[in-house]
């Protein structure tokens, strides 16, 4: 084939360690990416099923407590320790949130998609992207490292409030635990603003001739927004983070006052935990959307390739990605209704909040509709989309409770939150990052994932995590408080604790099912088939490069765009699908 | 043995790969394209989803009704949770409507329109009036949610006159209440003040007297040995004591704010205030609850009462109830008997004692190893009258006065100053 010489052409001498190590190739950095947070996200999803035995069977003894976190977790009756039980969850949430959503998710499909999609060589810098990934694999380190330490890991939620996190006399993990998870932040957000900038310059600079914002895939403007939501946020969790650090480190007390323990009256006077709060989560609140809208612009693609449609209006689409992008920024405050904020404040936050719900009902009724009278091809990869549809419907709706100020104040903090954010971001979002892997692992790695294990996989996961997070509602709403060791010092916790049980089986089956998955995708990498250049017959560019392309994706010119990227199953082609770079027939009208 | 786990997993893996080998093998033969979806999985997945579809809706169904009452809690106990109590109810219709309505549309669609050969999807990209409508209905529906949401809101969070003001107290990891006394007056506190005998830090013009003196004694005691034996002292311990001693007279410049605000009225709304570790409410009286924290973020949770608010350090958080049903009456709830008598069986069955219902406040904001259990009980009566036999038994020991006593403050007085004078003599000469 003439294509082939030409990529042949297009490698150049590389080293061991400028290809694998130091690449600055956007192909071979989400690849670091996707493997660093699939490391993370086994520690994660460990600690959670560790913390979720705690739960269900509070007084026994388990090997894998051992087995997995040694004795220095472990009291001297052989239970978790109270303390650690919390460092776990920490650590757990703050793994997920960050490690495996944030910088996993945005960092693997935009480091891939965006240069592919938008028809460019590279990433608008390079060298900027490599150090991207490099400070979030230090970051990571950090992070990990954090676990072994003598007195744990921070303890104090994955919102690390003050004081709790500034204290160490409040809880042991608040000492070196604590200074280590700030600098693994610290090092976390430089990496993704250095990605974000770098996603943001190149969809606005680099896209190929006729590549109209209008014409980008869905996928495209979900990261744009997503990059953007994160340069306008993270930001404000840095300086929230060094002021903490500053608070624990030098004696400054932007967050304390009035604090007595230990015995004695601390010093620090005319701070407010409460300003924490406030800058956390107004980085924390879009953040949520960070790791939420590129799943669903995943989803967009995927849902749209395998229905064989066009997806369902596409400008809607934008105007409500664009719409939750900017509402995201003033509801930070329904995170706070009972810290004693002014109840008119609070009426503000319930009524911005609930019209986030107006843009995300369009964005569900729109998948529905793009299924409709479809021809649906289950691939893996599809049904992560429509489990992502399900989930994002079911956890949209208990949002509206939360939303509701009033409904909150008795579920706010309880396991019914936990249960809401688990469908959001635990499912949800997982699911469009799984549902991403099986779609463009023939782009990552050109070959095929194993299709039967993909079905067993994502079967499993789907009960499973439904199974867990589904009942969980339950055993919110009759008053269980999240971030607990243990539910037996009130009895009137008992009447749930069947379903804590259960929740922790599905638990088990969940965790167990993600070994599939990482079986399918190690054998496949190495073993799995070949694929064929433009294996779901799909219309994105990225799949106009040869099967395994080189630094610099296409030999020869970059292809030129001619059409929308969902001309499927158009009524003036033959073929169900029509790339973005044929040109229009004679007579035929652009999208 | 982790060396034996490790060692059976890579076989496992290994074992794994061979049989995938195989199965690739097989299926190339076959000449299987692996992004080509067969006949078969189609089937499978179809039929997969249907089963899904339909377990989601029998299993959320069973949830609803079994659990969706908040089992264990029982009916509201407050007057504002009746009416959250209804809003929930509402909510939940609306939603509950819309999870089957759009689950069912979602299922379905993914199912019907499965691949089939021959069958060519409709091109089908926008239609302004579909999406206009989904556009306007959820619009139109979560306004009336915000409105009435809101006008809820509004009601139970405006501050009642004429409430009885009680203090709820948290630290790690345990509450303290403090009833108002006779006048309704919390008197002032500050962290500062803070002891043993006096863990809430409520401030008295005499209890001021007594730290300045105290302080002032420790001072001196401090500088006296820095001085005579300094040169003994080691570095280390040295340069603590500087420190201590630095603090203490920090400290004693920061009384002087709180001696200013102190009068003879704030002195006896202090005195008069009842300090104890249990929550007795009245039924049908209207309560004040104002929060404060001593050191970390606390949450208190009354899940009775549908109520929640957060202590902060440094701040004072309040919040308003009424109580409706008494801790009697509570037990005689047929819904709470039937709980109840579930719990204990299953307790009898483990060998745990038996429990009785109880009304509880709980913490609900992450504070430390042992937030899970840090508990009061709260106990809701009948009648004012069974409501004052129960507090004149709190007078006779536990008002701020006597607690204060505890802390002698004349005995300490009379030494300390003797002490002061001898030290200030030693001093000057
Ligand atoms: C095997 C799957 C998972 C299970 C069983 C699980 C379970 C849990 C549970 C029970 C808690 C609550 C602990 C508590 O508040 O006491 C929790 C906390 C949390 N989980 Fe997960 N989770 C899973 C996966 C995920 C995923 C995929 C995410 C990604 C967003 C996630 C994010 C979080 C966060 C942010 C917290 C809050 C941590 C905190 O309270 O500080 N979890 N998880
Ligand atoms: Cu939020
Ligand atoms: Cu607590």
């Amino acid at each position: 084939m003439a294509e082939h010489t030409h990529e042949e052409g297009h490698h150049h001498h590389e080293s061991f360690i400028t290809k694998y190590l130091f690449s600055q190739d956007h192909k071979m950095i989400s690849k670091q990416f996707l493997l660093t947070a699939m490391l993370m996200g086994v520690v994660a999803v460990i600690l959670s099923v560790l913390f979720r035995l705690q739960i269900a069977w509070p007084n026994e003894e388990f090997e894998a407590m051992k087995f997995f976190l040694g004795d220095s977790y472990l009291g001297t009756d052989g239970l978790l320790k109270p303390d650690r039980y919390l460092a776990i969850v920490t650590i757990h949430g703050t793994i997920m949130v960050f490690f495996v959503l944030t910088g996993g998710l945005s960092g693997t499909f935009s480091n891939l998609l965006i240069p592919l999609q938008v028809g460019a060589r590279d990433m608008a810098s390079g060298f900027l992207n490599m150090l991207s990934f490099w400070f979030f694999a230090l970051s990571s380190s950090i992070m990990l490292f954090s676990l072994v330490i003598e007195n744990g890991p921070a303890a104090s939620g994955w919102t690390v409030y003050p004081p709790l996190s500034i204290l160490e006399q409040a809880i042991p993990g608040s000492g070196l635990g604590m200074t280590l998870w700030l600098l693994s932040m610290t090092l976390f957000i430089a990496s993704s603003l250095l990605g974000a900038l770098n996603y943001i310059v190149t969809i606005i600079n680099l896209r190929t001739i006729g590549m109209k914002m209008t014409r980008l895939p869905l996928t495209m403007w979900a990261f744009f927004v997503t990059a953007i939501l994160g340069v306008l946020s993270f930001p404000v969790l840095v300086s929230a983070v060094l002021l903490l650090l500053m608070d624990k480190t030098f004696g400054t007390s932007f967050y304390l006052s009035d604090i007595f323990i230990g015995g004695e009256a601390l010093d620090a006077s005319g701070g407010s935990p409460i300003l924490y709060q406030h800058l956390f989560w107004f980085l924390g609140h879009p953040e949520v959307y960070i790791v939420l809208l590129p799943a669903l612009g995943i989803t967009s693609e995927i849902v749209s390739t395998n229905s064989r449609k066009p997806i369902f209006g596409y400008r809607a689409m934008i105007g409500s990605i664009l719409a939750i992008g900017f509402l995201s920024f003033i509801v930070w405050g329904h995170h706070m209704f009972i810290t004693g904020m002014n109840p008119f404040i609070g009426g503000i936050f319930v009524f911005t909040t609930l019209l986030i719900a107006i843009p995300s009902a369009v964005k569900a009724f729109n998948y529905i509709t793009t299924l409709w009278r479809g021809n649906i091809r289950y691939t893996p990869a599809m049904l992560f989309s429509i489990g992502l549809v399900s989930t994002f419907i079911t956890g949209g709706l208990t949002g509206i409770i939360l939303a509701d100020a009033t409904l909150d104040i008795p579920v706010h903090d309880t396991y019914f939150v936990v249960a809401h954010f688990h469908i959001v971001m635990g499912l949800s979002a997982i699911f469009g990052m799984f549902a991403g892997v099986y779609h463009w692992f023939p782009k990552m790695y050109g070959k095929m994932m194993n299709k039967k294990l993909g079905y067993a996989h994502f079967w499993a996961t789907l009960i499973g995590g439904y199974g867990v997070f589904f009942p969980m509602h339950f055993v919110g709403l009759a008053g269980a408080p999240r971030r607990y060791y243990s539910n037996t010092e009130f009895a009137f916790l008992d009447h749930v604790q069947d379903l804590n049980e259960v929740i922790t089986i599905f638990a088990i089956i969940g965790g167990l099912a993600q070994l599939i998955f990482f079986f399918n995708f190690f054998y496949s990498i190495y073993a799995g088939r070949k694929t064929t250049q433009n294996p779901w017959k799909s219309n994105t560019l990225e799949w106009t490069t040869p099967v395994n392309p080189g630094h610099g994706n296409w030999p020869g010119d970059l292809p030129i765009v001619h059409r929308w990227p969902y001309d499927y199953s158009n009524p003036d082609h033959e073929e169900d699908f029509v790339p973005q770079n044929v040109p229009l027939k004679e007579g035929e009208v652009a999208h | 043995m982790k060396f034996l786990i490790i060692i059976v997993i890579v076989l496992v893996i290994i074992t794994a790969a061979q049989l995938m080998k195989v199965y690739e093998h097989s299926s190339r033969l076959r000449n299987k394209d692996e992004a080509d979806v067969t006949e078969g999985e189609t089937k499978f997945n179809a039929g997969m989803l249907l089963v899904f579809y339909l377990a989601l809706m029998i299993s959320s169904t069973y949830l609803f009704i079994v659990y969706g009452a908040r089992p264990g809690l029982g009916p509201s106990a407050s007057e504002h949770g009746v009416e959250i109590d209804y809003l929930y109810d509402v909510n939940w219709i609306i939603l509950i409507i819309v999870y089957y309505l759009t689950q069912t549309l979602l299922f379905v669609f993914a199912i019907k329109y499965h691949q089939k050969k021959g069958r060519k999807a409709v091109f089908f990209s926008h239609s302004t009036k579909l999406e206009l409508l989904w556009t306007v209905i959820p619009a139109v529906t979560l306004a009336g949610i915000i409105i009435a949401g809101l006008m809820v809101w509004n009601k139970i969070t405006a501050m009642p006159e004429n409430a009885q003001v009680i203090e709820i107290y948290a630290k790690q990891f345990d509450w303290t209440v403090r009833y108002s006394g006779e006048d309704n007056t919390l008197g002032n506190s500050n962290f500062k003040v803070i002891e043993t005998n006096n863990p809430l830090g409520v401030v008295t013009s005499d209890l001021i007297d007594a730290k300045e003196l105290a302080w002032k004694a420790d001072i001196a005691k401090l500088e006296k040995t820095i001085s005579e034996e300094g040169d003994l002292i080691p570095d280390a311990k040295l340069s603590e004591m500087k420190f201590k001693l630095e603090r203490l007279n920090r400290q004693l410049i920061r009384l002087t704010p709180l001696r200013k605000v102190q009068t003879p009225q704030t002195d006896s709304a202090a005195n008069d205030d009842v300090i104890v570790k249990e929550l007795y409410l009245v039924k049908g009286e209207v309560y004040e609850f104002k929060f404060r924290s001593r050191d970390v973020i606390h949450s208190a949770l009354f899940p009775h009462f549908r109520a929640q608010m957060n202590c902060v350090p440094g701040m004072t958080t309040r919040l308003s109830f009424k109580p409706t049903i008494s801790t009697a009456e509570m037990r005689e709830n047929p819904e709470v008997i039937a709980q109840y008598k579930k719990t204990n069986e299953k307790r009898a069955a483990e060998g745990r004692e038996e429990v009785d219902f109880n009304y509880l406040l709980l913490c609900n904001k992450i504070c430390g190893a042992s937030h899970y259990n840090m508990q009061m009980n709260i106990v809701v009566v009948d009648t004012q009258a069974e409501f004052d036999i129960w507090y004149a038994k709190q007078k006779e020991s536990k008002t701020f006065a006597q607690l204060a006593g505890l802390l002698e403050p004349e005995e300490i007085t009379d030494s300390t100053i003797k002490e002061v004078i001898v030290i200030q003599e030693v001093a000057a000469d």
